[in-house]
């Protein structure tokens, strides 16, 4: 009885996740297609300046000079507290909630695994799909700092740019801005796809600086989903 | 303490629409939209 009940409460969980990344996938979709639309372009700011992450890059020189970076606005900080609030009381809930590169990424890596041979994926299974694949512990782990040292050289670089550091290479503004404007951009996009079809959230595991902050809340943050939950019991520790 | 498994949406929504909310009221909002 209680395993039948956790199982449906388990799958209305995940349908309101799914509803939860579909609203951040056409959310940032529509921050991205405002440029399009004639004297739309300056409104709320740049397509950066909706960026949690923006934030951090240009926090040095607010702190500095009063001044944000080009591209970026004081709306930076006000959606990393929004972030920095969800972090604080659940860990990086952020990123499997309501980011939407990790919902494309998700999706993507769905889509290979329809690729690689399996028809339905059940969640917490072992896949018998070839696609997405998985990288070695030897290389996994090691990988995994690769998010830190980013993050470490994103706030170096942010005290000498006039830009965002990552303004160029933003995988974020590569699939929603809908400005594909240099070869650099095309370059992103492309293997922010390839990446993502040959490793399930590739991005989040081993690059993401944002990814890399807000991991540091998992240590103090209340409210965690239980592994006990995973395994279909509806038990949730404070 | 346990919590009902279908609070933890409602918790990170409310969580990030504090913290947006908070920090549009301190001033921290894109030029633009400032009166």
């Amino acid at each position: 009885m209680t395993t039948q009940r956790s199982t449906k409460e388990r799958k209305s969980l995940m349908l309101i996740r799914k509803w939860m990344l579909g609203f951040a996938v056409i959310g940032t979709f529509l921050i991205g297609i405002r440029h399009l639309f004639p004297g739309e372009a300056a409104s709320g700011g740049a397509f950066d300046a909706f960026c949690p992450f923006g934030a951090i890059e240009t926090a040095w020189a607010y702190l500095t000079s009063g001044q944000t970076l080009k591209t970026t606005s004081l709306l930076n900080f006000a959606i990393f507290s929004g972030v920095l609030a969800v972090s604080l009381v659940a860990g990086r809930a952020f990123c499997g909630w309501m980011c939407p590169l990790g919902a494309v990424q998700e999706w993507l890596a769905s889509f290979a695994r329809r690729l690689g041979g399996e028809k339905r994926h059940v969640r917490g299974k072992r896949t018998k799909a070839w696609l997405p694949l998985s990288l070695p512990i030897g290389l996994d782990r090691p990988l995994r700092y690769a998010k830190y040292v980013i993050l470490g050289l994103v706030i170096l670089f942010s005290a000498f740019t006039v830009y965002p550091p990552l303004h160029s290479f933003c995988p974020v503004r590569a699939v929603f801005s809908f400005k594909l404007n240099t070869g650099l951009m095309w370059s992103v996009l492309i293997t922010f796809i390839g990446t993502s079809l040959l490793v399930e959230r590739v991005w989040c595991k081993y690059l993401c600086p944002l990814g890399a902050t807000l991991a540091i809340f998992n240590k103090v943050s209340p409210v965690r989903l239980s592994a006990r939950f995973q395994s279909l019991q509806p038990l949730w520790a404070l | 303490m346990k919590i009902d498994p279908y609070n933890y949406p409602i918790i990170i929504i409310l969580a990030f629409v504090i913290g947006l909310t908070l920090a549009l009221a301190l001033g921290f909002q894109s030029p633009a939209w400032e009166s």
